[in-house]
C-alpha cells in the first residue's frame, strides 16, 4: 500500500504515527470447529507495518474489545506487548461469530507553518487548542479529526450476524457476504456506511498476505458504489488486509476542517 | 417343466427388478494406497448440493473420533453443511477408512427423508489428509435425463470414481 500511503501523507493533517503504517489484528484462526462443551483458544497479533502481516511496530492490544455472538462485549483474557507486536488471547466459549476490534477513539490532529521554517509543525490537539499554543506568526493552520477502526471476525461453528451490524458512527464496514463465506473465485460483497447510512466513494484497497515476497504489491483498488457496496472476487485463498478510507468536510471548522475515517479489516478467503 | 419354472423364475426376477429398483445414485469411491510420507487415513465427506449450492444430503462423513477440531478442514463440506448443526454432525460421522474401495448410495432423498424434486444436482467428494493433500471433485447430475454413468479421473487423494444413476423412469 506504499503508493497510497505516500499520497495520503501528502494530504492535509494525517497523523504521522497513525497513517504511515497499515495496522491489523491477525487472529490465529478465522474459523474453528469445536464440540459443544469445548473451549477454543484464539491468539491474535496486533501490529503495524508497510508490509502486510510483517510485524514491525507494536500496537497495543490492551484496548481490544471482543464482541461475542450473544452481543455482550469482553476484554481479552490476557495480552502482551513486545518489541514488534502485541498479542492477545481469547477463549471462544459460544458458537457463532465474534468481532475483535481495537477501541475506536476519534483523535484530533493539527498542523501549521512557521515563518522561516520548512515543513509543518504538527500537534495532537484540535485546531482551537493548537491556535492557542502556536507562535503568533504561525500560518496555514489546518486540522482533522481521525477515526480508525482495526477489526476482524472469528467464527466458531455456525456463523451468526449480530456482531456484523453497524453501530451508526463514522465509517463502518458491514459484511454482506459473511466473512466465513468469503471464498476464492466466488463473488463477495461488502457494504460501507457512514453514520449508519450507505456511503458512496469510499476508497478500498485489498492486499494479500506476503507482499514482502512479491515484486509487485498486487493490490486490488475499489470504490464503494451508490449503495455503499463493493463487490470483489479474490483469485486465491489466503489472508488479506483491507483498508478503507473516506474524508468528509467538518460541519463547523472550529475544531477540524475535516474528518478522516478509516478501517483496517483482516479476513481470509477460503479454499473453494 | 423344470425348464419352464426356471424361465418363469428368471423373468419374475427381471420383472421385479425393473419395477421395484428404486432410483439411486451410486458413488464407487476408491481411496488410493499412499506410501509417500506420513500416512494418516483421510477425512472424507461425500454430499449432494442443489443447483444453487445448497446442501441437500450428506451421504458419508468419515472423520477421526477425536472431537471436531479438524472438521473445518473439510473446507467446502464444513462451509456448506457441517457447521450448521453439531448434533447432525455427531449423528452422521463415522470412523475414517483405510485405503480401499467403497460404494456409497444416495436414494435421492434429502436430510428429512423427502424425495428431492427432479432437477440438477452436484455430488461432491472432498478428501483431506493430515500431512497430505486435499482434493475436491464433483459431478453434476441431471435427474430429468434418465440413467447415466460417469467416471471421474483419479486425483492425488482419490482413485478413479464411478458415478451411476440408475432406476430412473424414462
Amino acid at each position: 500500500m506504499k503508493l497510497r500511503l505516500v499520497a495520503l501523507l501528502g494530504t492535509l493533517c494525517v497523523s504521522p504515527l497513525a497513517s504511515s503504517h497499515d495496522r491489523w489484528i491477525l487472529p490465529s484462526h478465522f474459523n474453528v470447529s469445536a464440540e459443544s462443551q469445548e473451549t477454543v483458544w484464539i491468539t491474535s497479533d496486533v501490529s503495524a507495518s508497510n508490509q502486510v502481516f510483517m510485524m514491525d511496530k507494536p500496537v497495543t492490544a490492551s484496548d481490544v474489545r471482543i464482541s461475542l455472538p450473544s452481543g455482550d462485549s469482553i476484554s481479552p483474557s490476557s495480552s502482551y506487548t513486545g518489541g514488534r507486536k502485541s498479542v492477545f488471547d481469547v477463549q471462544l466459549t459460544q458458537d457463532g461469530t465474534y468481532k475483535f476490534e481495537k477501541e475506536v477513539t476519534p483523535r484530533y490532529f493539527s498542523r501549521y507553518k512557521v515563518k522561516g521554517k520548512e515543513g509543518f509543525v504538527r500537534s495532537r490537539l484540535d485546531k482551537k487548542a493548537t491556535a492557542a499554543i502556536m507562535p503568533k506568526d504561525a500560518y496555514e493552520l489546518e486540522g482533522s479529526l481521525n477515526v480508525s477502526r482495526v477489526e476482524t471476525y472469528v467464527t466458531r461453528n455456525k456463523p451468526t450476524d449480530k456482531v456484523l451490524a453497524a453501530k451508526g458512527e463514522f465509517l463502518e464496514l458491514v459484511p454482506v457476504t459473511h466473512p466465513v463465506d468469503i471464498v476464492e473465485n466466488e463473488p463477495a460483497t461488502l457494504q460501507f456506511v457512514y453514520d449508519g447510512k450507505p456511503v458512496a466513494g469510499v476508497s478500498v484497497a485489498i492486499i494479500k498476505d506476503d507482499s514482502v515476497y512479491r515484486n509487485k504489491p498486487e493490490e486490488m483498488e475499489l470504490t464503494s458504489d451508490k449503495d455503499g457496496k463493493v463487490a470483489m472476487t479474490l483469485p486465491t485463498a489466503g489472508r488479506y488486509l483491507l483498508h478503507a478510507s473516506i474524508e468528509r468536510p467538518s460541519s463547523d471548522k472550529i475544531l477540524a476542517d475535516k474528518t478522516v475515517s478509516e478501517i483496517f479489516l483482516t479476513f481470509e478467503a477460503g479454499l473453494e | 417343466m423344470r425348464h419352464l419354472i426356471r424361465i418363469i423364475a428368471v423373468s419374475a426376477l427381471f420383472a421385479s427388478s425393473a419395477v421395484l429398483a428404486a432410483p439411486k445414485l451410486t458413488v464407487d469411491l476408491t481411496l488410493p494406497e499412499i506410501t509417500e510420507g506420513q500416512y494418516h487415513r483421510p477425512y472424507v465427506a461425500v454430499w449432494v448440493e442443489d443447483a444453487k449450492g445448497k446442501p441437500v444430503k450428506t451421504l458419508s462423513l468419515w472423520v477421526w473420533d477425536e472431537g471436531h477440531k479438524w472438521l473445518k478442514d473439510i473446507r467446502r463440506w464444513w462451509r456448506k453443511a457441517g457447521r450448521e448443526d453439531m448434533s447432525f454432525v455427531d449423528g452422521i460421522a463415522s470412523a475414517t477408512r483405510p485405503a480401499g474401495h467403497y460404494k456409497i448410495d444416495w436414494d435421492l432423498k434429502d436430510e428429512s427423508g423427502k424425495s428431492v424434486t427432479l432437477g440438477t444436482y452436484t455430488v461432491f467428494i472432498e478428501v483431506v489428509r493430515e500431512h497430505g493433500g486435499r482434493d475436491l471433485v464433483r459431478q453434476n447430475i441431471d435427474l430429468t435425463a434418465g440413467d447415466f454413468a460417469a467416471q471421474l479421473p483419479a486425483t492425488t487423494e482419490t482413485g478413479v470414481i464411478d458415478i451411476r444413476l440408475s432406476g430412473m423412469a424414462h
